[in-house]
């Protein structure tokens, strides 16, 4: 697993790769927790080289994401792959969330 | 049905790689198509992951998996505890309409397990919950 974070014009990029299972969810959640406590609102979500997701890293970002709302931010998505893709669709997350193609077209939408 | 492998350990998160690993190395040596075995491999944590939390209410207790294949039609996986009954195949699923605030955060783990298994089937045998897990080798 691995997780980096930057920030571009008051929005903060997350690019997490790996795997995002029971075992490496924690870590994870432990990080986007940090950066919201730091006071991030407006996060996109880069998802290029996530190999695989299962509900415990959904539940990690539902709350995530739920928080931001809470706190008038928003969570985007960008590049999901394969098993990921599947893993949004039948969980309905494509509903919950903007899902975006590339990180650059997340920004430009973000907040609009 | 031919018994490609099996691992029995302690219920714990920290074994979870080691039957993911088991059970998708005997499901591509038993035929599983390379995308299938994603679903195998997701169930597969779903299912643990449940016992691993709540089948034994906070005391030790093992699992055990079982794999096995016909080489034709059928890989299946037997995914076995001792704990508290429970039919994980009875669980509703989560109600997938709503918007963010109102959806719950739980119950997703169950749902893939009957999206992504051509047949999940579950049995108390005397004291051991036994959830069978069945993946066609032709669909």
């Amino acid at each position: 697993m691995q997780f980096d974070s930057k920030r571009n014009n008051g929005v903060t990029i997350v690019s997490v790769k790996g795997r995002m299972d029971a075992v490496t969810t924690p870590e994870i959640d432990g990080k986007l927790t940090g950066l919201i406590d730091g006071g991030e609102r407006r996060l996109v979500v880069d998802l290029a080289g996530l190999d695989y997701i299962s509900s415990a890293g959904l539940r990690s970002l539902l709350a995530t994401a739920k928080r931001l709302k809470a706190e008038q931010g928003d969570m985007v998505f960008a590049n999901l792959e394969g098993h990921v893709t599947e893993v949004f669709k039948i969980s309905g997350f494509y509903a919950l969330f903007k899902v975006y193609a590339s990180v650059d077209v997340a920004l430009g939408q973000l907040g609009k | 049905m031919k018994r490609i492998a099996s691992l029995i350990l302690p219920a714990k998160l920290e074994h979870l790689p080691a039957f993911i690993a088991t059970v998708t190395g005997a499901a591509e040596s038993g035929r599983v198509a390379p995308k299938k075995v994603f679903n195998v491999e997701l169930a597969l944590e779903e299912a643990l992951v449940n016992i691993m939390n709540y089948a034994y209410e906070g005391k030790a207790g093992d699992i055990e998996v079982v794999c096995r294949s016909d080489n034709r039609e059928w890989f299946v996986v037997e995914i076995i505890d001792s704990g508290k009954a429970f039919d994980v195949t009875s669980v509703p699923p989560p109600d997938l309409t709503t918007d963010l605030s109102d959806r719950k955060v739980g119950g997703l783990g169950l749902l893939f397990i009957k999206r992504l298994i051509d047949g999940a089937v579950y049995r108390r045998e005397g004291e051991k919950n036994v959830l069978e897990l069945r993946i066609s080798l032709n669909s």
